[in-house]
Parts: C-alpha cells; structure tokens; sequence
C-alpha cells in the first residue's frame, strides 16, 4: 500500500478523532482530579482548604512505618496476591475449556449463571455464609468433623487455617467471573484451526495444549499484568469482614488495606489515606513497568503498551 | 457430517466436562440455597441451631417486612435497571471507540494511548478531587447522571480487553481491504469492526453491565435525595441501619424502643433480592448474546 | 481542536479554584432586611432517610414557624441527614468541596477542631445562645461549656441530654428465677461467679454472659469506672489514662486490675459461661437476648429505663441493675453540634442552634415530621405513628436522633416510655462525680502515627483478652510488647506534659 506523509498524517488525525470520547471522559474521570494526590503530601487544614493546606513533606506517609506491622502486611498483601492470581487463573482458564466442550446450549447456559452467582453476592453476605460453615458452635464443618468423630475446630482464633480458607473464598468468589474472560476468547478462536489438528489425529488433550492456549496466551498476559498493578492493593471485604475482624488472626489477615482502615477509623485523616493509596499505587506500577518490560522482550506483539 | 463422529477419546473429555462442572457449579450454587433457605428461616432457630440446607421451622417474616416496603424496592429496581442498561450501552460505544485506534499499530500512538488508558487503572486521585469535578463543574448531584457518569462509563480493564481482541482475532487484512476500497477511518470502523465484535462485547458488556446493577458508591457520594436511589444503595443502607439497630450501642444511643427485627434473616432477604433479578434476566440475556456471538462468527 | 480543550481546562481549573466560595442554592449574608438566612444543619440519622420532597416539607412547617415566631432571628433550615455509615464521610467531603455546610453533629471533638472544621464559639454563644446557656446549665451542667473548650475557646454545643451511662446489669428475670440466681448479691462482675454456676446448672445451652457488641465485652468500660479512670480523650482504645483522680498518666494494660480481669473472663470462657467464639461473634446481647438464649450482658445506660427499652426490642423480661458509677470526664461529652469554620452564616447557625435546643416544637418537628402526618400526639408528652404506618412507612421521621440533637428535656417521649426517666438522668447528670481533668483536652495530632498503629494493636489483643478466648499469661507480655513497638510510651509522655501544663494553668 502506497502512503505519502499528508494520508499518513490524515489517517492519525482520524483515529484519534474516533478516539477521543473515551480521552474526554478519562480526561474528566481520572486525570483532573489526579491533583488530589497533592493531599498525600499535605497538612490538610478545612480553612486553607486542598490548594492552600500547608505542604509536610512525608509525614502522611510515616504511620505505615510505625512499629513492626509493617513487615507483616506487606509480607501478606503480596504473597496472597500472588496466590489469587496464580490459582484465578488457573481455575478461570480450567473453568473456560471445560465450558467449550459442553455443546448442550441449555446445560452450558445453567454453567454460566451459576458460576457468575458467588460474584454478585456482596462481602457482608459472603462473610455470613463463610461463618454458617465455620462457626465454632452450630458451623456446619465443626458439625462434620463432630459427626466423623474429629473434635471441633475455632476457626476464627486458629491462623495457621487462614491461608487455605482465603485463597478458597477468593477463588470461588471470583473464577467463574474470571473465566467468562477466556471462554469469550475462545469462542473466538477459528474453528478451522481445531478440525485440521483433528485431521491430523491430534487427541483433546493435544488439541488444548497446541492451540487453545496459545491462542488465549495474550489474553492471559494482559490480564495477570493487570493484576500485577493492583498487588499492592486487597479486597477489604475479603481480609475484614469474612475473618469477622478477628484479632487472634491479624498475622495472617492484617492487609495494608485493613491496617489503613483500623489506623485511620478515629481521625480519619485525608492526607495519611492519599499516602497510604499513593504507596499501593506507586509499587503496583513499578512492578507493572518491569512485568511489561519483560513481556516486550520476550513477546513483543503481546506486551500492554 | 464427520463433525458428529467423535473420537473416544474425545467423547471422554466431553462426559468429564460435564461433570467437573456440575461439580464446579454445585459448588457455587449451594451456598446461595443457604441464603435462601436462612431468610425463610425463623430467627430463633438460626441462632440455635445455626445456618441449614432444610430448616427446622420456617418464616417468612423477612420478606413480609420487605414487601411493606415494596414501593420504594420497584422504584429502586427500575432505575437499577434503566440506569444499568442506559450506562451499558454508551460505555461500549465508547470503549469499542477508544479501544480500536490503539488496537492498530499502524496508529502512531497506539502504544502512548494503550498507557494512557493502562496508567488510570492504577492511580488515583482520591474521592474529594473527582467529587469536586462531578458537582461543582458538571453539576450532577442528585440527577440520575450521578449513577451514570463517574467511575463506570468506562474501565481501562475493558478498554484493553477490546484492543487485544481487535489485535489478536481480527485480521489486519480486513481493515487493509477496507481502506484499498477508499473507506474513512470511521466508515471502517463502524462496517468492519463493530460487527466484528460482536464476541468481545458480549463479554465486556457483561462486566459493565454487573458493574452497573452492584454499584452503590456513586449514588452514596453524589446523591442525597432516596428517590434517586438504585436498587444495591436501598440494600446497602438497609443492611447498615440494620447493622446498627442490632448492635448494643444503639440501645445506649437511641432512647425510644427499636424495633423487633429478624436481622439475619432481613440480611439474607436482601442478597436475594439483590441478586434475583439477574438470575431471572440472566437467562434471556444470555440467549440474545449467544445469538450475537453466532452472527458475529457467521460474519467473521 | 485546541481551543476547545484548553478552554475546557481552564474552566476546570477556575472552578476548582473557586470551589471554595460557591455554592448551590446558599442564600448567603443578606442581613435582616431580605430573605432567611438559610442554615444547612447535617445530622446522622438511624431512621431511613427521608426522600427530599418529604424533608422539604417538613423544612417548610419548620421555616414557616420560625419566621413567625422568631423574626428577628430572620433564619431557616435546610435539612440534611444521612444513615451512620456515611455520615462522617459526607461532612468531611461536603465541607472539602466547598458544599454549603453551616452546623453539623461532630464527630470528634478534638480531632475536628486539629483539621481546622470548627467555627470558634465564644461570642457567638454570648450573642445569640443565651436561651441555649440557660437550658444546658439548667439540664447538663452548671458549666456547660467546660468539656467543648480548648485553648480557652469553645468549640461545640453538647447534645443537652443524659451523659451519665452508669454500667448497668441486664439480665433475663425469667431464666434468672428458673435458676435460681439472687440478683440483690451481686455488686460487681466477680460476684456474678456464683450466677453462672446455677445458669449451667439449669440449662447447658444459655450464654451466661453474652457481649452487647462484637469483640466487645464491656470490661474496659467497668474497669474504668471502677478505677475511676479518665481516658483524656481516648474513648476507644485507652492508650495512656490516670486512675483515680491522680495526675499521673499510665498504661492501663500493664496494671495488675487489667490482668485479673482478664484472667477472670479467660476462667469463665473456660468454663463455658461465654460463647466460644466470644471474641468475634456476631450473635450479640440483643440478638441473644430476643431468642431466650443469654442470661446476661453489661453495658453503659444512661436513666433506669435500659431494661424497659430491651425488654420492649426483645419481647422477654430483661431487667436491670447498676453495677459501677460512671465517673464524667471531658471522653463523655462526646456528641456535639459544632458550626463549620467554612461557613458563610455562622450568626445565624448559632441562632439556629439556639432555637432547637430550646423550643419544643421546632425540636419534634425536627424528630418526628408533621404532627398529624408523620407522628400523633398521645399525651402531654407521648407520641405514636399514625394508625397503620410505622418507621419504614410513614414520609418523614428522624425517631431515633433523640439522642444526637437538641435537648432531651423537650422531646416528646415514645408511648410507653415513663418521662420520670428524664428528670433522673437530669439529676444524674447534676450529681455524677467529676474528674479531676474534666475540661482537660488532648491534642493527638503530634503523635497520630503512634495512634494508629496502637488502634490496630488494640482491636488485635484486647478484644481476646476481655472476652476470655485468650490465655492472659501468653497474651499480655505479647500485648505489651506490641504496645511498646507501637509508640505507647510516647502518647503517654505528651499526654503527661499536656496534662501538667494544663494542670499548671487551672
């Protein structure tokens, strides 16, 4: 295709034309009111207001150091952040290739209202059902275990449980929405691609292995990397309300977002909540820099930007 | 046809498909029957004897209290419903509209825009800036704009799942065939890739649209007045005035008597009635996407 | 293309710039000769909010009464409430972005005045409270302002209502008779030993002592009012107190009281007179209570009437019995009405103020809507809902406010309630011995970084610790440590140097 300079330069001028009902609204919706991150950096005063607060440096910062909770919550933030999205994953793109094999229209449409359901039930509800299971006096899993003739466990002062517990919640919560993610992508996948491979005596199992998932990799790829940007932060309902803000467990619940939450419920600081944001944001970034870094040299077709 | 001959081995993993997820949706659906079954559970034998599958005594109390109130949930379950299908169908306008220049990398900037989009899913500037933003320069306070505008319209995560579709399943040869034949950018656009699409919208619109019928934060920042109020913000303030009649502190704050509530009862009640409507919509919903996914395959 | 934008920027930004000075529908400074000045009143309410055409009208009936009744104060209304989860968040953000906010329920005192929200009251009060100094020197105190002052001003109006929340016993009379239980013994928590024994006895499956909210099983709050203790100012997580009157601020957790009764309830969880899961249950007092399942619970109540009022939310027999005296200290003033700094009208929201804590109608319009239609009058001091409505149902009410707003004296009582109560709570409030500190203000913001990292390790220890699901021996050497890490030392030091010279200056 023949292009001079003045097409090149109209076809830009077009697509970005094309584009800018979504810059207007990110302009407006996100990058304006970025200028609130000025408060992590103030002493927020309601005379002076946001503009003419006086500036201190980065005390708002200096409270996530306080004492040695700092170490533990970071310790946990990542490392079950790091077990979501692995086991997320996972299970969402289990979850999805099984849903391809299913041809019954009816039975693969029970399939997906049904896995969609726990997403819709808010973290209040989900901390209720989590205590009908686990509740130390009518739990219906202390009930099993008594009934097979184990004794009872308190669940809510045993940490060493919690680990397991979460990353299950997590993931039954959140998979089957995950997965509707990767049964899209697959149903984009050309159907011609499969018939040749089974032309050629390719098995299922091959046939999942040599094409669908490398036909999905880049799906994947953006959608870890997004998680990666949001390592730092946690599902505050998820670490708060289903361990029914038992103190017995903070060592292995206390996430920055629950630490940030009991230090500031008194006073309720503006600046010291923008600094703590600030921090989860800045890290997740870095580490999104680096992850994509990676990715554009290893794939460059598949890297987010 | 020999698409029906299956193999053996084929035939196998189609059977334990369907049962790994029936397994799978098992799983997922019991503990929305115990929600169930606990709101039509009497009070005193849940804290008795705790949460079950069939309960020893029922009642439906809950629900009778819910139905006094019955104006105010249809209201709330319509603009829910307006709010949630309006909001859905501008965001994928302008998702699809934002995402398709930087899904061409022969778009100088694609990847300066792919950031730019990337770079709002991780920073913000906090609830008072965009507070100031949405009422002082838009004035959207209580107007049903409130429940559209802010945060919802359009999600980076969504953005960049378009893109890679456009990117990875539609072929380029498409968009060069279009241009070869004289067409503008937007005439492509909207004969080549809207149609196209059509898969990857019916995913993205999905998560708009959940993202619409739960969202509660809008309506609590920016409206005041209940008439405005969706749904999931009916709930949610029921949830916590419940919250907070049950606790003790009420009975030292509030010096008049409270009244008898059922809580828990009222508290499954109302994830039921939050959630019941998609299972009742979801299934049409779905039928009409299948569809969408079919044509969109017939035309690709 | 350019122009647009950057003409779009800069309205943005002018109208960022001006957030402060704008806003909708406020009538602004016009003095007496022109329309009301209007007062935007933000208060919490544990009722359903009212739609805004409901409010309006009540504003309306308020409005029109104080036109007609006080010209000369030539103000009026605007309403505006919000449920207790979102409340604090609304003001903060109402008064950040520059919404018109007048007068507003405070959250917390010292706090808010450090963030620069209060508007300074002295001349105000003298100017335009008089009627509002007389009926709080008449129901709450002779020095009504004494618990609100900070550096010599005063920042807030208290809620001119019973302050004195003596620890009250509540238990089930029917399973207390059934076992056999003697009330009149018990003077303090210890005795209540004996209680639990005949309680098991008699029923295996009843909670002897259940707590009134989660994680919490009101020691703190006994302890304290045993040890006459004054928190300076930290209500909710003791750090740093003095202990009978002595100017000599310490660490509450590290006496040996705090000890034994940690010991006690880690005895009695043993036993099973507590849930297992005492510590985090959501199955608490009242809702135990409700199903016949708990014989007992303490808490703070303020008159005699706790009893009756559980009684009526449980439909069982619950009655009370007071076991330790409160002692008033500056923590327990704490729900106040202060005037934005930000607001434009501060003359005419202390006349406001004024008004409703002294005028019997305007105060029940505010509580209860428009007589007739939202609330009927029973007697000369009772009211009901209409016939067939109740809270969820009728247009406007704001009941269960009686509590955060105006004076208690005036309000019309609940049908059933016994008014006596109020002249009760009146003489507790006249009688209750005082701090030695009360009118002593800590200022935390020096070490607001010490204070949040000891709220986390507060709500991790102590929530075990009193409710017996830990075992003290383990648990507090941990605790102390914890304590230590998080910075106690020193809250307690510049508490200590506050206190002495404020001490110095009296």
């Amino acid at each position: 295709m023949v292009t001079n300079k003045k097409q090149q330069h109209s076809k830009t001028l077009s697509l970005f034309l094309i584009a800018i009902p979504g810059i207007a609204y990110l302009l407006i919706n996100n990058y304006i009111p970025m200028l609130g991150i000025l408060l992590a950096f103030k002493d927020y005063s309601f005379i002076k207001g946001p503009f003419l607060s006086e500036w201190n440096g980065l005390e708002n910062f200096t409270f996530l150091f306080q004492s040695d909770n700092a170490w533990i919550m970071v310790r946990n933030t990542l490392c079950y952040n790091v077990v979501f999205i692995i086991l997320t994953t996972a299970t969402a793109i289990f979850i999805a290739i099984l849903m391809n094999e299913v041809n019954k229209r009816t039975i693969s449409k029970f399939f997906q209202a049904s896995l969609l359901l726990p997403n819709l039930v808010s973290m209040v509800i989900v901390s209720y059902l989590v205590y009908a299971f686990l509740n130390p006096e009518t739990g219906l899993l202390n009930n099993t275990l008594e009934a097979l003739g184990f004794s009872a466990i308190n669940w809510y002062s045993e940490p060493k449980y919690w680990p397991y517990i979460l990353p299950i919640v997590n993931v039954w919560k959140n998979a089957g929405y995950a997965s509707i993610v990767y049964i899209g992508s697959i149903s984009g996948i050309d159907a011609s691609m499969y018939e040749a491979a089974r032309i050629d005596g390719a098995g299922k199992l091959k046939q999942i292995f040599s094409i669908t998932i490398p036909q999905i990799k880049s799906t994947v790829i953006i959608m870890v990397l997004m998680s990666i940007g949001r390592i730092f932060a946690s599902d505050f309902g998820l670490f708060y309300q289903v361990p029914m803000d038992s103190g017995a467990l903070y060592n292995v619940t206390q996430t920055i977002d629950t630490y940030v939450y009991r230090a500031l419920m008194v006073n309720n600081d503006v600046g010291m909540a923008s600094a703590a944001a600030l921090i989860q944001s800045t890290v997740g970034f870095i580490l999104v820099l680096s992850a994509n870094g990676l990715v554009r040299k290893i794939d460059k077709e598949n890297s987010l930007f | 046809m020999e698409m029906n001959l299956l193999t053996k081995g084929e035939r196998a993993f189609s059977i334990f498909s369907v049962v790994v997820l029936l397994l799978v949706s098992v799983m997922a659906l019991a503990p929305f029957v115990l929600i169930l079954m606990s709101s039509i559970t009497q009070e005193k034998v849940l804290l008795t004897n705790g949460y079950s599958f069939w309960p020893a005594e029922f009642s439906f109390d809950s629900y009778l209290y819910m139905w006094n109130q019955r104006e105010q949930i249809g209201r709330s379950y319509l603009t829910s419903l307006g709010v949630t299908a309006v909001g859905t169908a501008v965001s994928l306008m302008i998702t699809t509209m934002l995402a398709y220049p930087m899904s061409r990398r022969d778009f100088k900037y694609h990847n300066h825009l792919s950031f730019f989009v990337f770079f709002t899913m991780l920073f913000n500037g906090g609830l008072v800036a965009s507070y100031i933003m949405w009422t002082r320069i838009f004035h959207i306070q209580n107007t049903y704009f409130a429940l559209l505008l802010p945060n919802l319209l359009l999600s980076g995560m969504n953005v960049l799942l378009v893109r890679n579709y456009y990117q990875n399943s539609v072929p380029f040869d498409l968009i060069e065939a279009a241009e070869i034949d004289g067409a503008s950018e937007l005439v492509t656009f909207w004969r080549v890739m809207i149609p196209l699409s059509v898969p990857v919208n019916v995913t993205v619109g999905l998560f708009t649209g959940l993202a619409y019928w739960n969202d509660w934060t809008n309506a609590l920042y920016y409206v005041n007045d209940p008439f405005y109020f969706g749904i999931q913000n009916f709930l949610v303030r029921m949830m916590n005035n419940i919250q907070f009649l049950s606790s003790g502190s009420a009975a030292g704050m509030v010096s008049g008597g409270t009244v008898q509530l059922p809580s828990t009862g009222i508290r499954m009640s109302l994830a039921v009635i939050g959630v019941l409507p998609i299972l009742v919509i979801y299934p049409f919903l779905q039928k009409y996407l299948t569809k969408g996914v079919i044509m969109g395959a017939i035309k690709g | 293309m350019n122009k647009r934008v950057a003409a779009f920027f800069l309205a943005a930004l002018t109208s960022l710039g001006l957030a402060g000075c704008g806003s909708t529908g406020g009538t602004g400074a016009q003095g007496t000769a022109g329309k009301a000045e209007e007062v935007s009143l933000y208060c919490v309410s544990f009722n359903n909010i009212p739609a805004e055409t409901e409010t309006a009208r009540v504003e309306a009936a308020m409005n029109d009464y104080l036109a007609k009744t006080y010209p000369e104060d030539n103000v009026a209304i605007d309403i505006k409430l919000f449920g207790p989860a979102e409340y604090a968040q609304k003001v903060t953000l109402a008064m950040q972005s520059g919404d018109k906010v007048d007068c507003f329920l405070i959250n917390d005192l010292v706090d808010d005045h450090a963030s620069d929200k209060l508007y300074p009251l002295d001349e105000l009060i003298q100017n335009y409270g008089q009627d509002l100094t007389e009926i709080l020197k008449k129901d709450l105190d002779e020095d009504p302002y004494k618990a609100v002052t900070i550096d010599g001003q005063i920042w807030g109006v208290p809620v001119n209502k019973g302050v004195v929340l003596h620890d009250t016993l509540l238990y089930d009379k029917e399973i207390a008779e059934a076992a056999g239980v003697d009330i009149d013994a018990i003077t303090c928590l210890e005795d209540l030993e004996t209680a639990f024994e005949k309680v098991k006895a008699y029923d295996d499956s009843i909670v002897c002592y259940a707590p009134l909210n989660q994680g919490d099983s009101s020691v703190m709050m006994m302890l304290r009012d045993e040890m006459k203790m004054d928190v300076l100012n930290d209500r909710l997580y003791y750090a740093g107190v003095t202990v009978n009157n002595e100017p000599e601020v310490i660490n509450i957790f590290e006496t040996e009281e705090f000890k034994e009764k940690c010991e006690l309830m880690y005895r009695w969880n043993q036993a099973g007179y507590l849930q297992d899961d005492a510590a985090t249950t959501t199955s608490t007092a009242p809702e135990l209570f409700r199903a016949g399942r708990a014989f007992c619970t303490i808490g703070g109540y303020g008159g005699d009437s706790a009893g009756a009022i559980i009684t009526a939310s449980t439909g069982r027999t619950i009655e009370s019995k007071i076991l330790y005296d409160f002692l008033v200290s500056s923590a327990s003033i704490s729900v106040d009405f202060g005037i934005a700094s930000t607001s434009k009208v501060p003359e005419a929201a202390m006349k406001l103020l004024n008004r409703l804590w002294t005028d019997e109608y305007l105060l029940n319009t505010f509580l209860y809507g428009i007589e007739g239609e939202d609330y009927v009058k029973v007697d000369e001091d009772h009211w009901a809902y209409p016939d067939g409505k109740d809270a969820s149902t009728v247009g406007y009410t704001a009941a269960l406010c009686t509590g955060v707003i105006g004076s208690e004296s005036l309000q019309y009582q609940t049908v059933g309630t016994d008014v006596s109560d109020l002249e009760l709570k009146v003489q507790h409030n006249k009688e209750t011995e005082r701090s030695a500190f009360y009118g002593f203000q800590f200022n935390g913001t020096k070490v607001k970084n010490e204070m949040s990292a000891i709220a986390n390790v507060y709500k991790q220890y102590v929530p075990g610790l009193i409710c017996g699901t830990v075992n003290p021996d383990e648990a507090i050497p941990e605790f102390l440590e914890a304590l230590k890490a998080a910075g106690i030392d020193t809250v307690i030091q510049a508490k200590q140097e506050q206190l002495d010279a404020w001490l110095a200056q009296q």
